[in-house]
């Protein structure tokens, strides 16, 4: 399993959607280059995710996985680059409201974040 | 560590010119927690035209090109953006998707801040809001001037005002002239002051005979600022 990329219970994702908002996109388009720090976290509701390392498909991507988020909350650069293929819906894990979650501990979701 | 020493809000080289400029050690430091600093290649787009704004983009270094893509599928090139200017802060508070996309001309250095965290720095420090105000206000009426050129001005004048705004944002005094230190192709020029690259091309030798401008490669040093007031009509 490539590191960094966490597939979530259907009971996670729903418990993130309490807490985050959802984005549609309607063309292709690069989330995080290889080499750099992701500016959102995100889960794939709709669509695919392929993973590129030096321009080729490593891994293709079904909804329900969480990305991007370890690294942005550690400032890591990603291995791959994000691209989305198709019309997509993510869950949008903006930088703040993960670390507001990681402060306050208490939220059902704080574990997702904290491993 | 040294890098992130280099990416410390205290120590950017265009902190002066940043919406954080009058932000103290304190506040900073809840800035720096909660950035990412991302090197963008030349080439790489920073956000695309059509797709939702998640936060603000800082520039620190480098050069950026922010281009629209019209009905006929022409890109055109908005305006340039460098180091101290921000990137995507009208869709984020207009809650629009971007109405253009950004792309790096170099390695551009670039911090990146959340909408949720911008909205509350906002809140609690009113000066980050009028720096954007500021900043908005300048692009608005670089904008109008834009618009209004395309209308009342010929191509060699604009041509001239546009060298001389790029030689005022961009220029390096050298002993040859001042150099516009930004490489552009004859076509991203066209499309900034709507034409086709063939007048450009053309208009740029005509200076050239002139004794206005001089080329090397894709650098253009302005020799005579004054003549080229003259024939941009305006007077900065």
């Amino acid at each position: 399993m490539i590191k960094n990329v966490k597939r979530l219970s259907s009971f996670e994702v729903e418990n993130l959607k309490k807490c985050f908002s959802s984005t549609s996109f309607e063309q292709s388009f690069i989330l995080t280059y290889e080499g750099q720090i992701p500016t959102i976290g995100f889960v794939l509701l709709r669509g695919t995710i392929e993973l590129l390392k030096k321009n080729k498909i490593v891994m293709v991507i079904p909804p329900g996985f969480l990305l991007g988020a370890h690294q942005l909350i550690k400032n890591e650069v990603t291995e791959f680059s994000y691209r989305l293929v198709s019309p997509s819906e993510i869950l949008v894990l903006q930088k703040s409201t993960i670390l507001q979650i990681l402060q306050d501990r208490g939220s059902e979701i704080y574990s997702i974040f904290s491993h | 560590m040294a890098s992130e020493s280099k990416h410390n809000c205290e120590n950017c080289i265009s902190k002066a010119k940043g919406i954080f400029c009058h932000l103290e050690h304190e506040e900073l430091s809840e800035v720096n927690n909660h950035k990412v600093v991302n090197i963008y290649k030349k080439g790489q787009v920073i956000f695309h035209q059509g797709n939702p704004p998640f936060g603000l983009y800082c520039i620190a270094t480098g050069k950026i090109k922010v281009t629209k893509v019209g009905n006929d599928g022409k890109e055109s090139i908005v305006r340039l953006a460098t180091g101290g200017d921000v990137l995507g802060h009208r869709s984020l508070f207009s809650s629009e998707n971007y109405s253009a996309s950004a792309t790096a001309l170099e390695d551009t250095t670039i911090c990146f801040l959340d909408k949720k965290f911008i909205i509350k720095a906002i809140q609690d420090q009113p000066s980050i809001a009028l720096n954007i105000i500021q900043k908005m206000s300048r692009e608005m009426g670089m904008a109008e001037a834009k618009s209004a050129a395309m209308f009342q001005k010929n191509v060699r004048e604009r041509l001239a005002e546009l060298l001389l705004s790029l030689g005022k944002t961009y220029g390096v005094k050298e002993a040859q002239g001042l150099k516009i230190n930004i490489k552009l192709t004859r076509e991203e020029i066209a499309s900034m002051i709507g034409t086709a690259s063939e007048t450009v091309i053309r208009t740029i030798s005509e200076f050239k005979d002139e004794g206005i401008i001089k080329q090397d490669g894709k650098i253009i040093y302005l020799l005579d600022e004054e003549a080229l007031l003259d024939v941009a009509n305006i007077s900065f």
